[in-house]
């Protein structure tokens, strides 16, 4: 065994022991185990959703976007931004009806919403066909550190599904709260890592930032400024996909759910608050790879440039540590996804079409099978059929973000009913998905998400004029 | 009352969003260099790490009984 492979391996388990022991004592039931009791303060929240936000993605996509495109990648800089702003005001209302409804996932909050099962069973598909390309996304990076570390000895293959056992081991006994404490590992270690590498690389080849940015200018001058290394990712589309992803930012069933697990409204518009400043880190991952960009230009695969630059920079065992940082953040959001999407399936769709009702031991049970069950699907895809790692999130951002106005609806408009939000996310979802498959992704120049989500609020503001069909349920009325 | 708060609220957190958005078209150029960033970079950054001011000014503005209490069941 190599060094860096060795570091890789000790990490690895140390965080699945954490994940563990971390969990508390005490029996486990589906609320604990999915929103932590709903006793979660600003650090934990604050740990939680971090640590969704931070993934593999951070780390390979985003410095393999600013080696191979450019500019472009600034789009990932900004996009939480955009995220945070909207949810400092639609998380606190969605947080009180939760509360006061007992609310477990986000198909509850449709269900609570707009009382509508089939509503219901559609937000649990988007999201759940969502986060398979964005589990698959994980698990291909995770393939690639153990690869590149291991320098070549171990395939990526044994290595996803290797790292893959581990995470799904954890997140099966340990439930929201060991994710949190392993979620704190991963911070930290990613923190330092891209810390050292971001300021170091372009230290140690070029004598500082700064000197790396005159050289890219001169050698590149294209590259930093829009459409960058594209032809087809113009200003118009980077607008059109930081609004599309910052819309979509709180869509996701976990990060959605994520805003249940507080103890307070407070608690998260506090966090709203301090959350952009923890994209910084991005702007590190962007150094790294715009350094390799000019140390080693015509990489094959460009979510490489990070980890080739690194094993070509340090010693082993200091490599084995990024390698490490870099699989604990593919294994922490990897078990959030899989806990979202498992709630959501034993949740909001095996229970209601059960004719009979279920206990929660017998809920509980449906919960973990799913989990090995989507955690077997993004497995296979990520085997088989790979991708650039920032198309898959892009993919997944597409599907999920249309929800965006239906949540928004939810929250603010009370006569807003389901059969208008209904034909919206059909139209939407039917709008992207042929965008994207007869490949007009950019269309117009814009994301095809975005005309998709153009598409779902035109169709339902329109339905909601002419659908005067029934009245909002009580769970619409205002809270005051 | 809460109503007119609410939307008090909405203006500082609308700047940062007009910067990141529609601002963008306008600053897509590599000088004038800022602390060793290209302009459009430093742009872009300089405005992520204001926007924390501006959401607390927006928290000041916020009506904050609403965050409070068991939500809102009681009410």
């Amino acid at each position: 065994m190599t060094t860096p492979l060795l570091v890789i391996v000790g990490f690895v388990a140390v965080s699945a022991v954490v994940g563990v022991v971390g969990r508390g004592r005490g029996a486990m039931d589906v609320e604990r185990w999915s929103v932590g009791g709903r006793r979660f303060g600003v650090i934990l929240v604050w740990l939680l959703m971090a640590g969704e936000i931070y993934t593999t993605f951070t780390f390979l996509g985003a410095s393999g976007w600013a080696y191979s495109r450019g500019a472009p990648a600034f789009y990932i800089l900004a996009y939480g931004t955009i995220g945070y702003i909207i949810s400092f005001f639609l998380l606190p209302p969605v947080w009180r009806m939760a509360k006061r409804l007992g609310l477990h996932t986000q198909p509850d909050f449709f269900l609570a919403r707009y009382d509508s099962q089939v509503l219901a069973g559609m937000v649990v598909l988007i999201g759940v066909i969502s986060i398979v390309p964005y589990l698959q996304l994980q698990l291909a990076g995770l393939g690639m550190i153990v690869e590149i570390a291991s320098a070549g000895a171990i395939s990526s293959e044994t290595a996803i599904i290797a790292a893959f056992a581990v995470t799904c081991v954890f997140v099966y006994t340990s439930g929201i709260k060991g994710i949190a404490w392993v979620a704190i590992i991963k911070d930290v270690a990613m923190l330092v890592a891209v810390g050292i590498i971001g300021i170091g690389l372009p230290a140690m080849y070029f004598g500082g930032v700064g000197e790396m940015f005159a050289e890219l200018m001169r050698r590149h001058p294209a590259h930093l400024v829009f459409p960058g290394g594209t032809t087809t990712m113009g200003v118009g589309w980077v607008i059109s996909t930081i609004l599309l992803t910052g819309m979509g930012f709180y869509c996701w069933p976990h990060t959605f759910a994520s805003a249940y697990s507080a103890k307070d409204a407070r608690t998260l518009r506090r966090n709203a608050i301090f959350m952009p400043l923890y994209q910084l880190p991005i702007l590190l991952v962007f150094l790294v790879g715009f350094t390799a960009l000019l140390m080693m230009p015509g990489l094959e695969n460009p979510d490489t440039a990070l980890l080739e630059l690194v094993t070509r920079s340090y010693p082993g065992w200091f490599a084995g540590f990024i390698g490490g940082a870099g699989a604990v953040t593919a294994m922490v959001p990897s078990a959030m996804l899989l806990l979202g999407a498992a709630t959501l399936l034993a949740k909001n769709l095996y229970r209601p079409l059960r004719r009979r009702p279920i206990g929660e031991e017998h809920l509980m049970r449906a919960t973990r099978g799913f989990m090995l069950l989507i955690a077997v699907a993004a497995l296979l895809l990520a085997l088989w059929s790979p991708n650039e790692l920032v198309k898959l999130l892009i993919f997944g951002y597409d599907g999920v973000a249309q929800l965006f106005p239906a949540i928004m609806l939810g929250v603010f408009v009370p006569r807003a009913t389901a059969r208008p939000v209904i034909a919206g996310l059909v139209a939407g979802e039917a709008a992207v998905v042929s965008l994207i498959w007869s490949g007009h992704d950019p269309f117009l120049g814009l994301n095809a998400g975005f005309a998709g989500m153009v598409v779902t609020a035109t169709v339902t503001l329109v339905a909601m004029a002419f659908l005067h069909g029934g009245t909002a349920p009580a769970a619409a009325e205002p809270q005051r | 009352m809460m109503k007119r708060r609410a939307a008090l609220a909405l203006i500082p957190a609308l700047i940062p969003v007009l910067a990141l958005v529609a601002a963008l078209p306008f600053v897509n150029r590599l000088h004038p260099v800022v602390l060793g960033l290209p302009f459009l970079l430093f742009w872009i950054l300089a405005w992520v790490l204001l926007t924390p001011l501006f959401l607390a000014i927006s928290y000041a503005l916020v009506d904050r009984r609403d965050d409070d209490g068991n939500g809102g069941a009681d009410r």
